[in-house]
């Protein structure tokens, strides 16, 4: 039995997700890989994907603005003169 | 003395997923207590370090049931009111971030049952998570040789080598997050911008992980073509 190949784009952009989240088998990853290197506009697919993902992860470390850090530490204040004593 | 109500956690460790690296405050249950009993002894750097982790989540979590950004702001305020009323109560059974993130998720569900447009949580996932296909069938030829291979080919993005490509980036991905439906967005909040595993995000939504999974597949792939269709009409100017 031959290897198995994925030879329709239209097969591989249903597999990048699993593909970027390493949770493809190792024979789904090798004929994805395999089509890739052969296929310009699913390595553009992948590349935007990973744009996406990457942005993403970077969107969680912007702080606050200094105004709604100082309203909450008043919040933060008032509950501990009310709550009580540990 | 301190009240330690809450148990030990003794459950086994979450492995990380690959692809998101966000800042946390915590690094595990043991410094979640450790936060927890500084917040009761009224230690104001634990709290600071807890809003500038979070509130952001909280805000873009918020957003995705209340739309309106001053309301979602009012939601976000409550849901801190909420998290230390019930602080003495976080028992470890989950990671005080999961706790904290499913407080701000009820809020705002009851925020928006208060104004009477709730919509039941069954009927949103099957709204948003039907199974589709990542690109539209039309973007692929249909017959002929080449059947199923591109017939528009996708745009690249431009690349985030610089730091006002990155800004860029972050700018519009914010914009096309708040563009997707409720359930969609917040799993990928959830996911892929604070980097959540997906059993943790079943937890806080109350969804399977069958639905999880769609859900984030449909996201993600919204949330390319979005922005694909924003910088191909950004070239067409």
């Amino acid at each position: 039995m031959g290897k198995k190949s994925l030879d329709q784009c239209q097969e591989v952009v249903e597999l990048v997700n699993e593909y970027l989240g390493h949770a493809l088998t190792a024979e789904d990853r090798a004929a994805l890989e395999a089509h890739l290197a052969t296929c310009p506009p699913c390595t553009t697919y992948l590349a935007q994907m990973k744009t996406v993902l990457d942005t993403a992860s970077s969107l969680g470390k912007a702080s606050p603005p200094a105004d709604v850090e100082r309203q909450l530490m008043t919040i933060f204040q008032h509950w501990c003169e009310k709550k009580p004593r540990h | 003395m301190l009240r330690r109500s809450f148990q030990p956690f003794t459950g086994p460790c979450r492995a990380k997923p690959a692809l998101a690296s966000p800042v946390h405050v915590t690094t595990g249950h043991a410094a979640d207590f450790e936060t927890v009993a500084a917040l009761l002894r009224g230690e104001h750097s634990a709290f600071t370090s807890l809003v500038r982790a979070y509130h952001p989540a909280f805000l873009r979590l918020a957003q995705a049931w209340v739309r309106d950004r001053a309301d979602a702001a009012e939601v976000v305020q409550q849901a801190w009111v909420s998290a230390l009323e019930s602080l003495a109560t976080f028992e470890g059974r989950s990671s005080l971030r999961t706790w904290l993130f499913g407080i701000v998720i009820n809020v705002a569900r009851s925020h928006v049952r208060a104004q009477k447009r709730t919509v039941p949580l069954s009927a949103l996932v099957t709204e948003e998570a039907t199974d589709s296909p990542a690109v539209e069938a039309e973007r692929f030829l249909q017959d002929g040789e080449w059947v199923g291979h591109w017939a528009t080919w996708p745009t690249p993005f431009p690349s985030p080598d610089s730091a006002l490509e990155r800004e860029r980036l972050r700018a519009l991905l914010e914009q096309v997050l708040s563009a997707l439906p409720p359930l969609q967005q917040q799993v990928m909040v959830l996911c892929d911008v604070e980097g959540l595993t997906g059993e943790e995000t079943c937890n806080i939504l109350g969804i399977s992980s069958t639905h999880q999974r769609v859900l984030l597949h449909r996201a993600r792939a919204r949330a390319r073509a979005l922005l694909e269709e924003i910088f191909a009409d950004k070239a067409e100017v």
